[in-house]
């Protein structure tokens, strides 16, 4: 039974870390958290379920997908996050401006979808089939969904050491200070949107086989995403992706020993707990901005 | 008395009288919308509709009124009720049950002769509620036991069963019929999930003396159902009775059954037949039953109605039903706006007190899905013996004319 | 007598628009006999009343909160279940559920004193969500997912309230809760709040305890959350988890931000656009939700600061384009800043400090390597030493905004060495900040009596009451600060936004505000960046002028010849290590010094 938490919890616990990791990817060269994030994953899921690209071969669609939710991703920051930022880089109107976003992408969904849920299949070679390995019962592609979380936590990292994320940096620390040192933010906001937008096109990709894409899940997988963010600490992947790994297999926990109404208090007692102990996040890493 | 702070204040008076202006507008605004729509006189006889126009899940309603935009085809078609053109006051609820008192406050305004709608459980029991004083004729698609108590809702008509018949029917089917003793029971955490299976374990306890052997609730957006499958596996459950409104989490039970090769007999309440349960084994499917009305089931013997199969073709060419043809023709909203338009032309009235009259009267009225039946007390009115069990896969057999009818199951 | 008249009659100008909103509210229900009317404005106000407990928390103290509706839940179901189960009155059930409430949102404040705002939004919203299912799990108590129906209406007597009187009630709560939050935002407790939110470190060093305040703030849109819940149970009838969804908190967050955070108005004018609006205009049906989605995007791309923030910005506009922008400013620059103190003398006696083998080190720099220092009473002690010397790190130690990792800090002979800032600021220690730290969006006035908010008697019932002693002694401290603003060329602009004042000025601000204070120990962390020669020379004046009122100055600055002109004793600081203390010539001419400055020779 202990295993099978953990696998659930690691497999569950990489989707909500992805979704953490993609508020950072955007957070970082803005400082908005983006409340858009669970309905950029539906659109993902969803468009991986419907016909005209559902059709095409998994890869080829997966990087439709993928394109297409940046390409949304970059709407909402030409029209939600940037000119709000322009005005003042210190104002809270991000949080209206990406919540009315993320209400107008649900609506459209709305108008698009029913609320009927569609599965779609793993790509060849991986299977959802279960396989029994030392007592522990796993999928292939389960296994594939955590190498993917890893993998996009790494990538993320060799990013960071780059020029580019160096420039991010800088612009997080001081949007308009940044701008004198020949850092142009808008542009490095725009390319964070991008990769924000296929990162959240992707999470979608990989949860659609596992949650199946249906136009209510992305409320669910933003609130989770949340709680891995706060917990892992607000800029740093590898503490979110941590996180999230814990809240899915206390998540996970919880649905074997507790009561459904408890299980949230749980994962919130969790949570401050964790967050009373560690205010910055589990590594502790997590900025501190002093002026 | 010193005058420091003048300059900055009279600012903010500015402020509040702009607020202030606005909101005299508006609220003029409003008074001159009502004021318009309650001086429109009597010469229309209006008909309150409560159905989700906006939000995420906006779409996913529009197949349950199908019925009822069908029934209200045929009124215009007849010349309207008594001779007068039928006017549709349409109230987007969003499918939330916090909205119902604005909703309900807006529909008192209208002054409809009856209301249908609202859906969904929570939505229609706040919807009642709210309009309880109001004396105006309802029926919404809602299961809870409550709302078929006549002296408490004295005005809102049930016209489909409710869960405690809905649970009768299941345990029967699971304990009577499939002779099953290990019984099991899972349902999402809301108010449709936890009050159905505190009627199927009433009904084990009085009918059968028995007990469930697991009873399992999910969270609504639980990602996980495997280990409430394995729970209820461990407890060698070989009898389910599954109850959620979100189609997904049906879908996640049976793929973790599926994983592990655990197929008990499977009650549920909603047979839809959708694309995602294509990768399922047969085996697990064939043991895939649900409940529902005995007008829209057929056997090898029985085929379903004329009148039936002529609502399933309309259902079908209709744009709304968007394959959802089984939720279309279950729903309750045909059968109502048929049954009050009887009611009307035989009291020749739109008073909500004598239509009431009337249908407190209304004995064995024949609806498409089931037999009607109301008293002063008990509303809810469809008869037990029209509810019945069928199976999910007769959806792909021709009989059921495009998936929206279902084969009974056997012994019922 | 003339100036009395001219000031109510502003007073009745002031008031009137909001007395012609209540009054249309008050008669919406005798004009109109549509019901949706008057359950809609009832709705509408309570929801008022809940918005303007979070612009308390969240305009005024910069506290986000995503569960205030979870708290309005508390309210409205210990509401419920008193009057429906227990039968109790509702004017016994409505001051438990406020008290209830209010402890619930303590307690929802507790992580606040060490988290940072968005970690704070992201634990409320996770308090909200386990509330909800709290509601559901205590199905006994709370009726479970069908929750509590038949909550009776509340009743004088014999005699129930109609939905009409619900109404006036709700209205009449709105208006006294509008008067006692204006008045706490333009008190001592206010400017606190706002302290808090844009510059804790300065909050502390005036006396603001930000933990108190974060409390406080947490505690009044408890209240006033717990309030809206108990007349939203009498209004609908019945409560349900479902009526308290995410969206629900959400709402009271959209509606002080579109309407415009930390201003009174704000909630007022959020709550009528997104929600009495959407409500009334009902005719767009399937495009509502879109042109809802749209108009928030729009509003907030254009008017960022609220609704009521972009229309003062437009007023501002309008009137400064009327009069000619500098007229006010060339007075004061031309207006000779040598009498510079208007304040009265210092509190009590001189501080001194004494330090006793002070370190510090952040990761793994070591800033402060063992500092044995004395302050002694009434001087002006410069601390000098090239960058990174550890000069505003000593400063941090003894204002206690930082703790030291060893050694003592001993003021006045009392050890204060794990004393936090604020603690020591109501002893009468003040700091002017190297960087200016100001309430940018409040007046100078406000500013600069920020400075006193030790020096009030009147404690927050006084003030929320509108006690006459705490009125007049309101009234004197504006008076001092108008009189401390034009001793630093200020005069006639005291009603103007901090943030629009010139660099220069702020500072002058900062100085102003420490002064009001009448600290016995100030310490000035560089305050002569950036002077012109003649602001140098009037802030040499002005130094000197403070330590002769019997104040201790400890100045920490790079301009070696003001330092020389004041000083009496100067402290040299190298690498976190004391290199020498004494007289400013024999300190500044000491070889090792030189060596400091200039490196070293071989």
């Amino acid at each position: 039974m202990i295993a099978d938490i953990l696998v659930a919890g690691l497999v569950f616990g990489s989707l909500y870390g992805l979704v953490a990791v993609g508020f950072n990817v955007l957070h970082r060269p803005t400082n908005v958290v983006n409340f858009a994030q669970g309905e950029l994953i539906m659109i993902g899921a969803m468009l991986m379920a419907a016909t005209p690209i559902g059709g095409l071969p998994w890869g080829v669609a997966a990087a439709c997908v993928m394109v297409i939710v940046a390409v949304v991703a970059l709407a909402e920051e030409r029209v939600a996050v940037t000119p709000v930022l322009r005005r003042s880089s210190h104002a809270v109107g991000w949080v209206i401006t990406t919540l009315a976003f993320s209400l107008l992408l649900a609506e459209a969904a709305g108008r698009l979808w029913t609320d009927q849920p569609s599965a779609v299949a793993p790509p060849w070679p991986l299977s959802m089939r279960v396989q029994e390995v030392l007592g522990v019962r796993f999928s292939s592609y389960q296994v594939a969904v955590v190498v993917v979380a890893v993998a996009v936590v790494a990538l993320l990292g060799v990013l960071d050491r780059s020029r580019l994320g160096t420039a991010l940096r800088a612009v997080a620390a001081d949007r308009d200070g940044a701008r004198l040192r020949g850092i142009d933010p808008t542009a490095l906001t725009r390319r964070s949107f991008l990769l924000g937008g296929a990162l959240a096109g992707l999470t979608g990709v990989l949860a659609a086989p596992l949650l199946l894409a249906s136009v209510t899940m992305g409320l669910g997988l933003l609130i989770k995403g949340f709680a891995a963010l706060a917990v892992g600490g607000i800029g740093d992947n590898r503490g979110v992706l941590v996180a999230g790994w814990m809240l899915g297999v206390i998540e996970a926990t919880g649905a074997v020993f507790a009561s459904p109404g408890s299980q949230s208090v749980v994962l919130f007692a969790a949570m401050l707990l964790i967050l009373l102990i560690r205010p910055n996040g589990l590594r502790g890493l997590a900025v501190q901005r002093h002026v | 008395m010193t005058t420091y702070r003048t300059d900055g204040m009279s600012r903010r008076g500015f402020l509040a009288g702009t607020a202030s202006i606005t909101a005299l507008g508006m609220l003029g605004l409003g008074t001159a919308a009502c004021g318009s729509s309650a001086g429109a006189g009597k010469t229309t006889a209006r008909i309150g509709w409560v159905e989700p126009k906006t939000g995420r899940l906006a779409a996913a309603y529009k197949p349950i009124y199908v019925g009822a935009r069908l029934a209200l085809e045929d009124l215009k078609a007849n010349g309207g009720l008594l001779g007068q053109a039928v006017q549709v006051m349409e109230e987007d609820d969003k499918g939330s049950p916090a909205s119902q008192p604005a909703v309900a406050q807006r529909l008192i305004r209208e002054e409809p002769t009856f209301v249908v709608g609202p859906t969904g459980s929570s939505q229609v029991l706040a919807s009642v509620t709210a309009l309880a004083r109001a004396k105006l004729i309802q029926s919404a698609w809602g299961g809870a036991e409550l709302l078929g108590d006549g002296d408490r809702f004295p005005y809102h008509y049930q016209l489909v069963y409710n869960t405690t018949q809905q649970a009768r029917v299941a345990a029967r089917f699971l304990h009577e019929v499939r002779g099953l003793r290990k019984i099991g029971i899972i349902v999402e955490n809301s108010e449709f999930g936890t009050s159905i299976r505190d009627a199927v374990i009433a009904t084990l306890r009085d009918s059968y003396s028995a007990k469930p052997v697991a009873v399992e609730v999910f969270e609504v957006d639980a990602s996980d159902m495997t280990p409430f499958v394995r729970n209820l596996e461990r407890a060698g459950v070989d009898g389910l009775g599954l109850f959620t409104g979100q189609p997904q989490a049906t879908i996640l039970i049976l793929r973790a059954m599926a994983a592990s090769d655990f197929h008990p007999v499977i009650v549920s309440h909603d047979l839809n037949y959708i694309e995602a349960l294509g990768e399922f084994p047969r085996a697990l499917l064939d043991g895939f039953f649900g409940t529902t009305y005995r007008g829209l089931t057929y056997t090898g013997e029985e085929e379903p109605s004329a009148e039936v199969r002529a609502l399933v073709e309309r259902i079908d060419k209709h744009p709304d039903t968007a394959g959802l043809g089984y939720s279309a023709v279950t729903s309750p909203y045909y059968d109502y706006m048929m049954l009050m338009a009887k009611v009307i032309e035989e009291t020749k009235s739109l008073e909500p007190a004598k239509l009431k009259a009337a249908l407190d009267q209304v004995d064995g009225y024949q609806g498409v899905r089931a037999k009607v039946s109301f008293t002063a007390k008990r509303h809810s009115g469809i008869a037990d013996e029209d509810i019945t069990v069928g199976t999910l896969m007769s959806a792909k057999e021709p009989q059921s004319l495009g998936g929206v009818l279902r084969r009974r199951a056997d012994g019922m | 007598m003339s100036e009395v008249r001219g000031a109510r009659s502003r007073a009745v100008r002031r008031a009137a628009p909001w007395l012609v909103l209540v009054a249309a509210a008050a008669a919406l229900p005798l004009l109109s006999g549509d019901p949706t009317i008057t359950y809609l404005a009832t709705t509408a106000g309570i929801y008022v009343l809940v918005g303007t407990g979070l612009n308390l928390m969240f305009g005024y103290t910069g506290q986000v909160s995503l569960g205030q509706g979870a708290l309005v839940a508390v309210g409205a179901y210990t509401t419920g279940i008193l009057m429906a189960d227990h039968a109790w009155t509702f004017w016994a059930a409505a001051p438990v559920a406020v008290a209830v409430a209010v402890g619930a949102g303590t307690l929802m404040a507790l992580p606040a004193f060490r988290l940072s705002s968005w970690y704070i939004a992201l634990v409320t919203l996770g308090a909200a969500m386990a509330a909800r299912s709290l509601l559901v799990e205590f199905e006994g108590l709370t009726g479970g997912w069908s929750g509590l129906m038949g909550i009776p209406r509340p009743a004088l007597g014999p005699w129930e309230l109609g939905e009409r009187d619900i109404l006036w009630l709700v209205l009449a709560v709105n208006v006294m809760l509008f008067v006692m939050v204006r008045t706490i935002v333009g008190s001592r407790l206010g400017r606190g709040m706002m302290a808090v939110r844009d510059a804790p470190e300065m909050a502390q060093s005036v006396g603001v305890a930000p933990a108190r305040m974060k409390l406080f703030a947490f505690a009044c849109g408890g209240a006033t959350a717990g309030l809206g819940g108990a007349l939203l149970a009498v209004h609908h009838g019945l409560v349900t988890p479902d009526d308290f969804t995410l969206d629900f908190s959400i709402l009271f967050l959209l509606v002080v931000i579109i309407g415009g955070a930390a201003r009174l108005a704000g909630p007022v004018i959020g709550t009528l656009l997104f929600f009495a609006l959407p409500e009334l205009l009902t005719g767009l049906a399937e495009w509502r939700g879109l042109i809802y989605g749209a108009a928030l995007l729009v509003l907030m791309v254009y008017a960022p600061q609220g609704v009521a923030g972009a229309w003062e910005k437009l007023r501002a506009r309008r009137r400064s384009s009327g009069v000619p922008a500098d007229t006010a400013h060339t007075d004061t620059a031309d207006a000779d800043p040598g009498v510079p103190i208007e304040a009265g003398p210092p509190r009590g006696e001189p501080l001194g400090v004494e330090l006793i083998g002070v370190r510090k080190s952040f990761g793994g720099v070591h800033a402060l390597r063992g500092i044995d220092l004395t302050i002694e009473p009434g001087t002006v002690h410069a601390i000098v030493g090239p960058n990174g010397s550890g000069k505003t790190t000593l400063l941090n130690v003894i204002s206690r905004l930082l703790r030291q990792d060893e050694g003592q800090v001993i003021l006045d002979a009392e050890d204060v060495s794990r004393a936090p800032a604020e603690r020591l600021a109501r002893r009468g220690v003040a700091r002017v900040f190297q960087t200016p730290r100001l309430l940018g969006t409040s007046s100078l006035r406000d500013n600069v009596l920020l400075g006193a908010y030790t020096r009030e008697r009147s404690g927050g019932p006084a003030i929320v009451l509108r006690l006459p002693w705490a009125r007049r002694e309101q009234a004197e401290l504006a008076e001092e600060a108008d009189r401390l603003l034009a001793g630093h060329g200020l005069a006639g602009r005291a009603s103007e936004e901090a943030a629009s004042l010139p660099h220069g000025e702020q500072r002058l601000l900062e100085v102003a505000r420490a002064l009001m204070a009448r600290p016995r120990l100030l310490l000035m962390d560089e305050p002569a960046a950036g002077l012109t020669p003649r602001e140098l020379e009037s802030l040499g004046r002005l130094i000197r002028a403070i330590r002769d009122t019997g104040t201790t100055v400890v100045l920490v600055e790079h301009h070696i010849e003001l330092v020389a002109s004041v000083a009496d004793v100067v402290t040299v600081l190298d690498r976190g290590r004391l290199v020498t203390s004494g007289p400013p010539q024999e300190a500044l001419g000491d070889a090792r010094v030189v060596e400091v400055y200039l490196g070293a020779p071989a």
